[in-house]
């Protein structure tokens, strides 16, 4: 399944609402959506806040194999961002030593099997495959 | 749908979907109250990276000012997004 979302924050409603397409599609329960929702939450708000160069939608592609289920991000003419590459982030400091960046991609390492990035002419395509299988 | 309502008393409800297109708004809310606070999250559905940076913010200005801040009332799949951050501790979360 797949679908396109223009590269902006206010697309998050919409992409919710593709999990729940994808999901009703698949017959997957909505235990399922939370792991989904966040892991294409934080993914896609990387893209739109520090893609640089990006022009046009950003495509989204939910599939269901044998293992579980695969999520891919494909943005166009875009300059490379390989969010795999980020800092892990200590969530082991006391609080007033933490800061917020780097926590969503920890939540992405967290709740995926596999957290891939490949970028070649221009298009970059981030990939994941969630951890639950279902 | 994302709300966010402040009562007499430091009494805060959120409600919803607490995600990076509602961060901005809700900052602007909290940043606006002082005192100690309690954050009741009866009905809070989601919460993402974007809404624990809020209340990171919102804790660490509160609790400097010698003031508590509190979380109440988690569902346990946020309760569990807190865990993954590992602030199920240090937020003052009940």
């Amino acid at each position: 399944m797949r679908r396109s979302f223009p590269r902006q924050m206010a697309s998050l409603e919409a992409i919710v609402a593709y999990v729940r397409d994808f999901l009703a599609l698949e017959g997957l329960d909505e235990g399922a959506a939370y792991d989904l929702d966040l892991v294409l939450e934080e993914l896609f708000t990387n893209l739109v806040k520090y893609g640089r160069g990006a022009r046009g939608d950003v495509d989204i592609v939910l599939e269901r194999g044998p293992a579980g289920v695969t999520a891919r991000l494909r943005e166009y003419d875009a300059d490379a961002f390989d969010p795999t590459q980020l800092p892990e982030v200590d969530v082991d400091r006391p609080i007033a030593e933490r800061r917020p960046g780097g926590l969503g991609v920890h939540f992405i390492r967290q709740l995926t099997r596999t957290f891939e990035y490949d970028y070649r002419d221009r298009v970059g395509v981030t990939t994941v495959a969630m951890r639950d299988p279902v | 749908m994302f709300e966010i309502r402040v009562e007499d008393g430091g009494q805060v409800f959120v409600s919803g979907r607490f995600d990076a297109a509602e961060s901005e708004r809700a900052l602007l809310i909290l940043r606006s109250l002082s005192g100690p606070l309690v954050v009741d999250c009866t009905g809070l559905d989601y919460i993402s990276s974007a809404g624990i940076a809020v209340l990171m913010d919102t804790f660490k200005r509160v609790t400097s000012g010698g003031h508590s801040l509190r979380l109440v009332n988690l569902t346990p799949r946020v309760k569990n997004v807190f865990t993954y951050a590992g602030l199920d501790k240090l937020l003052g979360i009940q």
